[in-house]
């Protein structure tokens, strides 16, 4: 019902300077068990976002944008002293945000991205033994920013946004198996045992460069 | 603005994550360790047991929780138990905890038996179990203080009764009395009836080695003192290496290195002076080997009648003698025999040949001995010398056939069978150093493997066929379970083997098992 009445509110058409690219880096505090078991770093990742201008509404300096994003990331890390881990990511969401210009150059936003994300884990030891997985996973964040406009000219904009926010995301089921080696090479059946669920879970930071268009 | 940078900063101050200590533990991977159906392995870190049952087609993994930082783990006698000594923590940092060192039994055969700690008090790192399964003798190597320790005491030990739950006065700790030596070894004793005693029950006896001295423990009574006997003779030091029991005599003999003789332990009851002190004594015999004996093998005649087998190189001999009337012959051989064999191998049967050979020496022949009626001295001795092309490194009797192995070189790449039977050898040629080997149980095939090959060698001892298997990544040690499986260990700490059904499976029939020492590793709560 509230986000019915949010629509209409902001029933209204685009107008110039509607579209807009992002480029982000982001710093997720991984703080699940089954994360801290691959590494004690944060997830550290970037990515693209292209966001529309949906309208603006009866309430004046709110706009409602529609978004995607790719992003990806990566943390390494080492268990027991003696294998190393390296974890990445890759993300693709879908989301909306609401702006309010607080003024001239700052405008505050709320977001809302629903994804699905791809882990890779890989392990390695000290004798060159290896085994990874990679898995898929449902991804949903949420994020309060600012955006402090740098430019604002009729045709463009630049901005350096802000953004505190928190991903939530499904537990991936993961099964390592070792590096295979040449694809010629008829294997052995294998059996491969369970590594866990990998929870990717976290509050995250993130800043970004904008440009309107 | 600087509201703001304050802001950031005191976020990123938030950011950090504390990691909990438990992935930050140094990790060591005890095993692969063959129980009766199962592999086992234990886990430092992770501070579990990882059992492979290898009964079904497809594995079966189970874990079990045991305290923290795994020292030592070792099989019973049957391998059904499993028993594992932690070390234990002090929490000093969060995420740690206050544990005692623990001794753990683990029942690999009964997997709904609950595991039972027994706390020990101290961090030892060595383990005697009784061939009965009835107690255990928890004790220190001679290592000395590791980090973790500021004093150590290294003629403490613990005795440990199975059979009764942990409690305060289970386990028993002891401090032997010394003379200025520590333990190099503990054996326990079949039970035994002491002769003459007020309590008939029988008794396990810890028979504690230390240079110069022999230690005994009624581990039944561990609260009782101890009983010692000197072994020196005033010249070079007494060392006791080997320790043979005859429990229905209930007596012990004592191989040491610098000794004139077997020494023969005699246990007989004793008035004790205080209900502390011991019920019984040990009577000594120096059976009549002389020169030194370095090497001893106990058999028992079809007539139940014990026989010591005892090689004395100092005087060029083999000695036989009678372990209840002392008794010895004696008969001339040149080698200095240092590895004596009784075939055919097994609990149940009296053995009717003994092998021997001078593995220090690097000679290259051995000796095979017809022990029927040896103890007849007016039968003349059989002492067969089977004449071979290489030196001698190393002699592995085959389980449950009359086969010796006889390996030819230190890098085990020359080997040979000697058939007890018909008293010929036959030469086994590798493509690589022998790294790791074991026999089916029937003693139908030899298994092994070398570390830079991807391949099982089979040989069939029937008729000294050779096949081989390959593998998909080289193999680091290979076992043979008790239901004929071959398990190809290939060394990897996340977990790595290859499963052979069979001697004579192909590869179709083989199955990889992989990840099993990190299973739901990420599912672990610290």
């Amino acid at each position: 019902m509230r986000s019915a009445i949010a629509l209409l509110l902001l029933a209204g058409t685009a107008h110039a300077g509607n579209n807009e690219l992002t480029f982000f880096e982001t710093d997720r505090a991984l703080r699940t068990s089954s994360a801290n078991a691959i590494t004690d770093d944060s997830l550290l990742g970037a990515g693209f976002t292209y966001a529309r201008n949906l309208g603006s509404g009866f309430i004046p300096h709110l706009e409602l944008w529609a978004q995607g994003a790719f992003q990806w990331g990566s943390a390494d890390g080492l268990m027991f002293q003696t294998l190393t881990t390296e974890l990445r990511t890759l993300g693709f969401s879908l989301g909306g945000q609401l702006r309010y210009e607080l003024h001239r150059r700052i405008t505050a936003s709320a977001r809302l991205d629903l994804g699905t994300t791809r882990a890779a884990v890989a392990i390695h030891d000290e004798m060159n033994h290896s085994a990874s997985d990679h898995g898929w996973g449902a991804t949903t964040a949420g994020a309060l920013g600012l955006d402090f406009n740098l430019f604002r000219g009729s045709r463009f904009g630049l901005a350096l946004r802000c953004e505190l926010g928190a991903v939530a995301t499904s537990s991936i089921p993961l099964t390592a198996t070792p590096d295979s080696g040449s694809e010629n090479t008829l294997h052995l059946e294998m059996t491969a045992t369970s590594l866990g669920s990998l929870n990717l879970s976290g509050p995250s930071l993130a800043f970004a460069f904008v440009g309107q268009f | 603005m600087k509201r703001l940078i304050l802001l950031l900063v005191a976020l990123s101050a938030c950011w950090e994550d504390e990691r909990p200590i438990m992935w930050e533990r140094t990790r060591e991977v005890l095993g692969p360790i063959p129980m009766k159906s199962q592999i086992a392995y234990v886990d430092s870190a992770l501070d579990r047991v990882t059992l492979l049952d290898l009964v079904g087609d497809t594995p079966k993994i189970t874990t079990e929780k045991i305290g923290r930082r795994a020292v030592v783990a070792v099989p019973s006698p049957d391998r059904h138990l499993l028993f594992v000594i932690t070390r234990g923590e002090e929490a000093i940092v969060e995420g740690q905890i206050d544990q005692p060192p623990k001794f753990w039994v683990i029942d690999t055969v009964h997997p709904e038996v609950e595991t039972l700690a027994y706390e020990i008090g101290s961090p030892f790192d060595r383990v005697a179990v009784a061939p009965d399964n009835s107690m255990v003798v928890a004790y220190f190597s001679a290592a000395g203080p590791d980090e973790a320790g500021f004093f150590r005491n290294p003629n403490e030990l613990a005795v440990i009764h199975l059979n009764e739950p942990p409690s305060d006065l289970n386990p028993t700790l002891k401090t032997i009395r010394s003379f200025g030596s520590i333990p190099e070894g503990v054996t326990l004793s079949p039970p035994m009836v002491v002769p003459g005693a007020e309590d008939p029950t029988p008794r396990t006896f810890a028979f504690v080695l230390s240079s110069n001295n022999l230690t005994l423990i009624d581990a039944n009574h561990p609260a009782q003192r101890e009983v010692s006997v000197r072994l020196d003779l005033g010249g070079r030091a007494v060392i006791p290496r080997e320790v043979v029991f005859a429990p229905n005599t209930s007596s012990a003999y004592v191989r040491s290195d610098n000794a004139r003789d077997v020494l023969q332990v005699l246990i007989q009851a004793a008035p004790p002076e205080t209900p502390d002190h011991a019920d019984f004594k040990p009577l000594l015999a120096e059976l009549g080997a002389g020169g030194g004996p370095t090497d001893i093998a106990v058999y028992d005649d079809p007539n139940h009648r014990r026989y010591v087998l005892a090689s004395t190189p100092n005087t060029g001999e083999i000695v036989v003698i009678d372990a209840d009337t002392a008794q010895f012959r004696s008969i001339p051989v040149s080698d200095p025999i240092d590895r004596i064999l009784l075939f055919p191998t097994g609990v149940d049967v009296a053995p009717t040949k003994a092998l021997f050979a001078s593995i220090g020496s690097r000679a290259t022949r051995v000796h095979v001995l017809d022990l029927v009626n040896i103890e007849d001295p007016l039968t003349q001795a059989k002492l067969h010398t089977i004449q071979l092309s290489y030196a001698v490194r190393d002699v592995v009797p085959v389980p449950g056939r009359d086969l010796a192995m006889l390996v030819h070189d230190d890098a085990r790449t020359v080997l040979g069978l000697l058939d007890m039977d018909t008293l010929s050898t036959s030469p086994l040629l590798g493509v690589g150093k022998l790294d790791s080997y074991d026999f089916s149980p029937t003693g139908s095939h030899l298994i092994g493997a070398t570390g830079t090959v991807s391949r099982v060698g089979f040989v069939a001892l029937d008729n000294l066929h050779p096949t081989d298997f390959r593998l998909d990544d080289p193999p680091a040690r290979v076992l043979s379970s008790a239901n004929a499986k071959i398990f190809v260990d290939h060394g990897d700490p996340l977990g790595h083997a290859t499963i052979i059904p069979s001697p004579t499976a192909s590869r179709g029939q083989a199955l990889v098992l992989t990840g099993f020492l990190t299973t739901n590793l990420l599912d672990q709560e610290p």
